[in-house]
This record gives C-alpha cells, sequence and structure tokens, in this order.
C-alpha cells in the first residue's frame, strides 16, 4: 500500500503539473508536428519527471524543470532536433528583415496587424511550420513561453548568442510568410 | 543611436533583454524618434499577435485523464530512503561542519553589508548570471506574511510603466529574502523584501533607516538605491532607473 509521503508527493506533483498542462502540451504539439508522436513525447517526459519529482526543490520554477524533461525526450524523439540547434547562423546571409521593409505586403502589415491576423487565423500555425526544428523551439519558448534567452540556451544547451540568432532568423521568417499571405489575400493598403 | 542600429536591437527589446546601457539608448532615441517608435510598436503588436494564435491550444482532457491513469499505474516517486548508504556522509557531514564552525569562529569573516550585496545581485542579473521566469515563488520563510497579494504587478507611476518579471528566493550574506525583479520603462529594477526581524543582520541599513525615518534614498555610480520601512517588512530597491517614486508604490498597494 502506498504510504502517506507517496500519496501526498502525488498530490503535489499533479496540482503543479495541472497548472502547466496548457503550456506543455501546446509546445510538444507545436514542435512535433506529429500529434501521436507529440503526445508519447510529453507522456514520457511527465512520467520521467514524476519518478525524479523528490529531486525537484520546492520554491523554484516547477514550469522550467518540467520543460527541461520535455525538452530531452523531444531531442530522444528527433536527434536531427539537437544537430539543427547548433548550427552557427552565418553573418553572410542577407538580412531578411531589411528585404522585407522593402515590400508594400509587409508595409500594409505593419499599419493594420489586427486586420490581417483576423483573416489568416490557422496559417499560422502552417506559417510556424515554415521555421526550421531548432528555430521553431526557440521562437516557441521565448515569444509564446516567455522564457528568458539565459534559460532557453540552458534548455537547449547553446550559447546565449545562437538563441539570439535563432530567434531573429525565426521571426524575419514569420514575418515572410504572413507577407505571402497578405499578397495571396490581396491585403494591401 | 541612429535608427538602423536601432532596427538590430528591437528583437532583444521587445524581449526585454537588453542590458541597462543599451536599453536606456533605445528608449531615449524611442522617446525622441516617431517613426521608430511607431515601428516598434507595430513589431509588438504582431509578436502579440502570433503569441496569441499559437497559445490557442490547450491539452485536451481525455489526454490529461489518460496522463492521471498513467501516474496511477507508473512506479511511484523515487522518494530517498534512510540506509547503510546515507551511513557515511550521516556522519561525516556533522564532524565536518563542526571542524568549519570552529574555524570560522577562530577566524571571523567579515560579513558584506545589505547595499553591496544587493549591488552585486542585481550587477549578476544584469549580466544574466541570474535568471527570473514568470513565477512568483516566495521563501519558505516567509509563508506567515501573505506578501504576493500586497506586490504590485504593474502599473505607472508618474508616467512611467512598470511590471513585474518575476519573484524567487534568495539569500542576502545568510537572510532569507524575495527577490524581486521589476521593469520600469523597460529598464530593471531589483527590489529585495527582507522581513523586519532580520534586519538586525545588517546593523548599517537598520541604522540608516532610523535615522532617516524608514525612508533612505542614495545614488551611487549611476545607480540609484532606496530602502523603505513597511513595517512588517523591509523593501529595499536598486536600479539605473530613478527609483524613489517607485519605492512609493509599496506603500500604497
Amino acid at each position: 500500500m502506498a504510504s502517506e509521503a507517496y500519496l501526498r508527493r502525488k498530490r503535489e506533483f499533479v496540482q503543479l503539473l495541472s497548472e502547466h498542462r496548457d503550456s506543455l502540451y501546446r509546445f510538444c504539439t507545436n514542435v512535433i508536428w506529429d500529434k501521436g508522436g507529440a503526445e508519447d513525447v510529453l507522456q514520457e517526459a511527465i512520467l520521467s519527471a514524476y519518478k525524479a519529482f523528490d529531486n525537484f526543490q520546492v520554491g523554484t520554477d516547477f514550469r522550467a524543470w518540467m520543460f527541461r524533461f520535455v525538452i530531452n525526450k523531444v531531442f530522444n524523439h528527433n536527434k536531427r532536433y539537437r544537430k539543427e540547434l547548433q548550427l552557427q547562423v552565418s553573418s553572410e546571409e542577407p538580412d531578411l528583415l531589411e528585404a522585407l521593409e522593402k515590400e508594400n505586403a509587409y508595409s500594409s502589415i505593419l499599419q493594420d496587424p489586427q486586420a490581417l491576423f483576423e483573416r489568416i487565423d490557422d496559417r499560422v500555425k502552417t506559417a510556424l511550420l515554415s521555421l526550421g526544428p531548432g528555430e521553431r523551439m526557440v521562437f516557441l519558448l521565448r515569444s509564446v513561453e516567455g522564457f528568458t534567452y539565459r534559460e532557453i540556451a540552458s534548455f537547449l544547451d547553446i550559447p546565449m548568442g545562437t538563441v539570439m540568432s535563432h530567434l531573429f532568423r525565426s521571426r524575419a521568417k514569420l514575418r515572410e510568410s504572413l507577407s505571402g499571405y497578405a499578397r495571396q489575400m490581396g491585403f494591401m493598403r | 543611436m541612429r535608427c538602423e542600429e536601432l532596427r538590430k536591437y528591437l528583437s532583444p527589446y521587445i524581449d526585454s533583454e537588453l542590458d541597462a546601457a543599451v536599453c536606456t539608448a533605445v528608449v531615449d532615441h524611442l522617446a525622441q524618434c516617431q517613426s521608430c517608435n511607431q515601428r516598434f510598436n507595430q513589431e509588438q503588436e504582431i509578436e502579440r499577435l502570433l503569441a496569441e494564435r499559437l497559445r490557442k491550444e490547450g491539452m485536451p482532457d481525455a489526454f490529461w485523464k489518460a496522463v492521471l491513469a498513467k501516474l496511477d499505474t507508473s512506479k511511484n516517486i523515487r522518494i530517498s530512503r534512510y540506509g547503510i548508504k546515507w551511513l557515511v556522509p550521516a556522519v561525516v557531514i556533522p564532524v565536518l561542519a563542526i571542524a568549519l564552525s570552529a574555524v570560522f569562529l577562530w577566524v571571523k569573516v567579515p560579513e558584506r553589508g545589505l547595499i553591496p550585496v544587493v549591488q552585486d545581485i542585481h550587477g549578476r542579473y544584469l549580466k544574466e548570471e541570474i535568471s527570473l521566469g514568470p513565477e512568483v515563488s516566495w521563501p519558505e520563510e516567509f509563508k506567515r506574511v501573505s506578501l504576493p497579494s500586497w506586490l504590485p504587478q504593474s502599473g505607472e507611476v508618474e508616467g512611467h510603466q512598470f511590471r513585474l518579471i518575476g519573484v524567487r528566493p534568495c539569500d542576502i550574506n545568510d537572510t532569507k529574502a524575495a527577490y524581486c525583479v521589476y521593469e520600469c520603462c523597460r529598464i530593471p529594477v531589483s527590489i529585495f523584501v527582507l522581513r523586519k526581524e532580520d534586519l538586525r543582520s545588517f546593523p548599517q541599513a537598520r541604522d540608516m533607516l532610523e535615522k532617516n525615518r524608514g525612508s533612505v534614498m542614495l545614488s551611487r555610480r549611476g545607480m540609484n538605491l532606496g530602502m523603505i520601512d513597511l513595517g512588517e517588512v523591509v523593501i529595499c530597491g536598486i536600479s539605473s532607473h530613478s527609483i524613489g517614486s517607485f519605492l512609493e508604490t509599496f506603500k500604497r498597494v
């Protein structure tokens, strides 16, 4: 029979996990596009974290602690992700934002972003797919989940400069996709 | 700062990740340049809308139930048990502790005052050696004091916007404190909350507060430091941003 200590720790774990379940789920399903694969990865991460919960220090950031397990399982699921993350972004590449600024479509989006977003809706997820796995992970961890550059560098085991490069490129590429949608839909002002 | 230069800082500025000096230069430029200010607001809005769309999805209840069922059937959490393998550290650690205490009593290490320590912690935050997540976590020792309810989350002081970044426990010498980081006009502000009774470990700071009727403001090498006495707790703040009016908001909440 389970002792009182086990039951109490289990209740604590489930309580903390329930507060962050949505955040963990959407991260997995946005990084791994096959829903079944994403759910398997998340379930494995949750079980590993549960077994190691005695090592979790009360008062520290449970969400960040959980994300470490999730990211580790994502890397195990697809080894290419870790390799792609460590690629250095060449300084020779053209400045994507600079090129975008010259486009009428992007100027139209800047003037009224809300209007475009009302029309494109689920295409944001498709735009996310256009990013490499590393760029996607960094963008999701920063812009959607709100982790700091330092936390992201530590989760992914990459230098802060690489976090910034991936983030800059992911933002530029997402804006490029938005411009594409704006052109397709004749969204010009 | 020129407009072209500002553009490369927009991404880290949106993320509140610039160091204090560059951040101040960006704030100054945005205050003067309408076109860059407008561009910053537009980019920030696009970022907000992108994140909002991607935050829509949550964990389906069916999956959550499956997870709970899996936890029920999985092996239990590994809880440490006392056994023979713990015998060696159980003997060695107290012996070492006694030996070290004897050394410390013999050679008394001078303790650093409150101000140098908070300066050091704030500097480490600026250098990104310390990170704070979006969560609010208080020291265990503060449990009797219901602090989070009165901690201001965001607002405006004399036209300066501020928001809370995070709270975590920290040690100032051996004293437990809550370390809160705010941003005021996007400039980091470190706030330390100490229990009044713990101020006896910092006689210099306690005397300054007593002599100045519970409110001290200092300025050193471009850093502004302030302390206010709120009865049960003492608030100590440090930032390159002016801090006096900001600390006053803690009195009002």
